[in-house]
């Protein structure tokens, strides 16, 4: 793995890692302040695709970056699928 | 005399530990890191024997065998000893040992730190041991929840013993996690590019970075519980505004990558050693390092699955067990791609082997246990029982202890020179198997029985009788079997028969060096053209010993070893230290520091301290010139030149690595602070007023005019100027934010009485005592520019206070605005 790859290879997961500190303080906080179920639950949704849209971008510099690159991007991409779909399927402070 | 012996004897005479007491000057990577192995070992035994007493305690009911007090201080040593005095330790011993000959150079990259790092691992276990055989120690598990481990449940020094004893020993781990990383960014033969990386490497480069994130959480919870306990400031107090549930984010955020970072050096292990003995290139290798860097960040997304039980809303729940589900797949990646090497191979099998084998079975059924506890609805119900026993010992000795043993018989003939007849180590190994699996395996079936781990006894007539019996009976076979490994591996060193090189037909770099390799590792250092896995040991050993690699002479008298940049192009001459006593006086002086902490001498504490930082100073009188050298030749033709001359040598890495763990360390304060704002009972708590204006004002003066004053210094000293105004500037600017600092966090009111102003005083103290380090480092390039050590080519003293005066400048700043910040958020909290 070249320089290049393995910042783009790290950057895969930071985007992972702060999409899940992202999601899980915003969820902390608006459950403990009682926020609204549907604002709150709209907000976390925006975070969910702010960090597939970043996972793609990375994915997409990391094509030309060799096979490991590659593969951690691909893989950072969907960790933050696997990881963050349940905003899509239960309520927020439940 | 043949070329070959006579630059044997030159580079001998200069890097050899000397004989009688001077050993104890050692800093060179081959004896610390069989120093930290042969302690490592020492207190895995020192643990066994703990497991074998509890072992007795619970194979019969109502045992009367140790009372609860003695068998609470006995199960908390037990796992004390296993995580921070064995496994990180062992790790950190092979990595120390091997890193610099799998990268084909001399030593590690900071000697005398790895030297420090061994003697603050010693004495910290000391204390700990001490402690034991004194009955006092540690006794509230070894994750230390509070509020059992809080001054009011456990009121003796046994909770201290912990919290000291433990940092102490993390110093080591840090030091040894930042040196790691270092020497594989940057003490790389020549034409080793990241690509041609050995596989070892890499894990290492993951697991030292993970270290160097996941440590400063559990240091930032052990000194608030220790100020809790020693001072009376509440964090973790949930009557005085603190909360016990931030102690466990905090050693969890530690806690859970802590598995993977003692896993993972495993397999990198098992990484190299599978190729070896299947006789094929490691199959998906991008695909293991994707997956090593894919496991480095998921392990810091799975501590809260330790806190299932404790009320956290469903959907963050959900964050938690898909991240704990999903990073048995990078698990599972390198699963599969070590039985393609086997299955692309033709396997021959031999003693670590053996080891490996059992690795696959014990830790594979750990995994998928692992996964059976990531799912919420099993864990609330195996939570606390002896499934979770039975799992983190499948995963632990599973994944560490058997590879580890796998790697003791592959490398130590590189150790020793010799190779073994090996009759013992198969009834070793079959003893150590069937021993392990008897007893835990069975735990599996008494905690879905429903029996809780860490209960001193247990009444008959629970079906939990015959399980804990076999159990116990499992656990003395174990025993005997690693007893066996223990007198196996004796009898090789003893008397194994004497081989030429290279036992195994490996193809990595350390078998290039003559076995039992000598001091210097290699008489001159390799260019690598290819992977550094396709190597030739056999040939490349004897052109490397007549001298006909890179620094094939002894220079100055110096220790010298090559620096590259990420491509493998040399960069700079890196001179390292030769043999000195001052690691061994800066830990025993860091030792005055704890022991009078522990015992509540703090005047003696202070003392010492500044005896650490006066030594710590003296190191830096054996380095750098008084004279620009430029460049120098390394052979081959070329030249670079000191390190001291050069842009960003391994100590400016060293830095920004530091700052980065620091950083870490002031995050999680200032996550703790927030925490306890947005969950903790009894907020808003007091009326705090405002920082008073003056001493922010100041403080913020004083740390602006520090971080503008080293960089004005190192620009002037670029340009030929005298940089001595400017660095005045500097130590006056950070001393004068470090008193005002002080000044702000002692005028906060009644600290003792709420986690609010506590949190406070905290942070603000975080910052001044980081200005206070600016002023010392400005002092330091003061001193170093009097004394001629600087110039506009040798300008590293100063440049490295650069970018530590601008965090401590970042860190000052954020500390007053949380200080103003914090009693209006408190308003608010919810």
């Amino acid at each position: 793995m070249t320089r290049d790859g393995l910042l783009l290879a790290t950057a895969a997961f930071a985007v992972w890692a702060l999409a899940f500190v992202a999601l899980y303080g915003g969820l902390s906080v608006g459950c403990a302040f009682g926020w609204p179920a549907p604002a709150l639950r709209a907000a976390l949704l925006l975070g969910f695709a702010a960090a597939l849209a970043a996972g793609w971008l990375v994915l997409r510099r990391a094509e030309a970056c060799g096979p490991g690159a590659r593969i951690a991007a691909l893989a950072g991409l969907g960790a933050s699928l696997f990881t963050f779909w349940p905003v899509a399927a239960l309520p927020p402070c439940g | 005399m043949s070329r070959g012996l006579r630059l044997h004897r030159a580079l001998a005479a200069v890097w050899d530990t000397p004989p009688g007491w001077g050993r104890l000057a050692a800093v060179n990577h081959t004896t610390i890191g069989l120093r930290f192995i042969a302690a490592a070992a020492a207190f895995f035994a020192i643990g066994g024997i703990l497991a074998m007493l509890i072992r007795i305690q619970l194979a019969t009911p109502d045992s009367a065998f140790l009372g609860a007090e003695a068998y609470n201080q006995i199960f908390t040593m037990h796992g004390t000893v296993m995580m921070f005095l064995f496994a990180i330790p062992m790790f950190e011993g092979f990595a120390i040992y091997l890193l610099p000959k799998l990268l084909g150079a001399r030593d590690m990259a900071f000697p005398r730190m790895t030297a420090y790092g061994f003697w603050c691992y010693v004495f910290g276990g000391a204390i700990l041991i001490g402690a034991l055989v004194a009955g006092v120690a540690p006794h509230a598990g070894w994750f230390m929840y509070t509020p059992l481990s809080s001054g009011t449940y456990s009121p003796g020094i046994n909770g201290d013993v912990w919290l000291l004893g433990v940092t102490f020993v993390e110093i080591s781990a840090l030091s040894a996690a930042i040196e790691i990383i270092v020497s594989i960014l940057k003490l790389r033969a020549p034409g080793m590019s990241l690509r041609r990386m050995p596989i070892l490497a890499w894990y290492l480069l993951v697991t030292a970075f993970m270290m160097l994130f996941g440590f400063p959480p559990l240091i930032l919870g052990s000194i608030l519980l220790e100020v809790e306990r020693a001072a009376g400031l509440p964090f973790f107090d949930p009557t005085r505004g603190g909360d016990p549930l931030l102690w466990q984010h905090l050693f969890w955020l530690f806690g859970h990558p802590e598995v993977y970072i003692i896993f993972l050096p495993a397999a990198g292990m098992i990484s190299t050693l599978l190729p070896a003995f299947a006789r094929a290139e490691l199959v998906a290798q991008p695909a293991i390092v994707a997956a090593v860097i894919a496991t480095g960040f998921l392990s810091f997304g799975l501590w809260v699955h330790h806190m299932f039980t404790v009320g956290i809303p469903h959907l963050a729940l959900a964050f938690f067990s898909a991240a704990s589900g999903l990073v048995a797949v990078p698990t599972a990646v390198q699963i599969f791609a070590w039985i393609a090497t086997l299955a692309e191979g033709r396997p021959r099998w031999d003693v670590p082997m053996l080891w490996l084998a059992g690795f696959f079975a014990i830790f594979v059924l750990g995994g998928l246990t692992g996964v059976m506890l990531a799912m919420v609805p099993f864990n609330a119900q195996a939570h606390d029982s002896h499934f979770v026993v039975a799992h983190l010992h499948y995963v632990l000795v599973g994944g560490f202890v058997f590879p580890v043993i796998a790697a003791a018989y592959y490398w130590l003939p590189h150790v020793t020179g010799r190779v073994s007849d090996l009759r013992l180590s198969a009834p070793a190994f079959w003893l150590t198997f069937t021993g392990f699996n008897l007893t835990f395996f069975l735990m599996h079936l008494t905690g879905l029985l429903g029996m809780p781990r860490r209960i001193a006894s247990y009444p008959e007539g629970l079906g939990w009788t015959w399980l804990n019996l076999v159990s116990s009976i499992g656990g003395f076979v174990t025993t005997a079997g690693l007893a066996l490994v223990a007198v196996d591996l004796v009898v090789q060193t003893r008397f194994g028969r004497r081989f030429r090189r290279d036992p195994w037909k490996a193809r990595s770099l350390e078998w290039a060096t003559p076995t039992p390799p000598p001091s210097y590792a290699f008489a001159s250092l390799p260019r690598i053209e290819d992977r550094a896995d396709r190597t030739r040991p056999r040939a490349l050993a004897a052109r490397l010993a007549a001298g006909e690699g890179y620094l094939g002479h002894v220079r100055n008298g110096w220790c010298e070893t090559l620096s590259v940049d990420p491509a493998g192009a040399p960069t700079e001459v890196v001179v390292l230290p030769r043999p000195t006593f001052l690691p061994l006086w800066t830990g025993l002086a860091t030792l005055a520091v704890v022991l009078a902490l522990l015992f509540k001498l703090y005047v003696l504490a202070a003392v010492a301290l500044a005896a650490v930082v006066g030594l710590f100073l003296a190191w830096t009188r054996a380095t750098g010139e008084a004279a620009d050298l430029r460049a120098l030749p390394i052979g081959h033709g070329e030249a670079a030149p000191p390190h001291w001359e050069a842009a960003r040598p391994p100590s400016w890495w060293a830095m920004a690595l530091l700052i980065a763990a620091d950083g870490t360390l002031y995050a999680s304060l200032l996550f703790g602070a927030l925490f306890l704002w947005l969950v903790a009972p009894g907020w808003p708590g007091p009326a705090v007023p405002d920082p008073a204006l003056p001493p922010a004002a100041l403080a913020l003066a004083g740390l602006g005019l520090a971080a503008l004053a080293a960089r004005r210094a190192a620009g002037a000293l670029r340009r030929g100027a005298g940089p001595a105004p400017w660095l005045v500037a500097e130590a006056l600017g950070a001393a004068l934010a470090a008193a005002a600092l002080a000044a702000l966090a002692l005028a906060v009111p009644d600290p003792r009485g709420h986690a609010l102003p506590a949190s406070m005083v905290a942070i603000l103290a975080y910052a001044a005592i980081h200005a206070a380090i600016g002023a010392i480092l400005a002092g330091y390039g003061l001193a170093r520019w009097r004394a001629g050590y600087v110039s506009a080519r040798r300008s590293l003293d100063l440049r490295l206070a650069v970018p530590f005066q601008a965090y401590a400048a970042a860190a000052g700043a954020l500390a007053i605005a949380a200080a103003a910040a914090l009693p209006r958020l408190a308003e608010l909290a919810p």
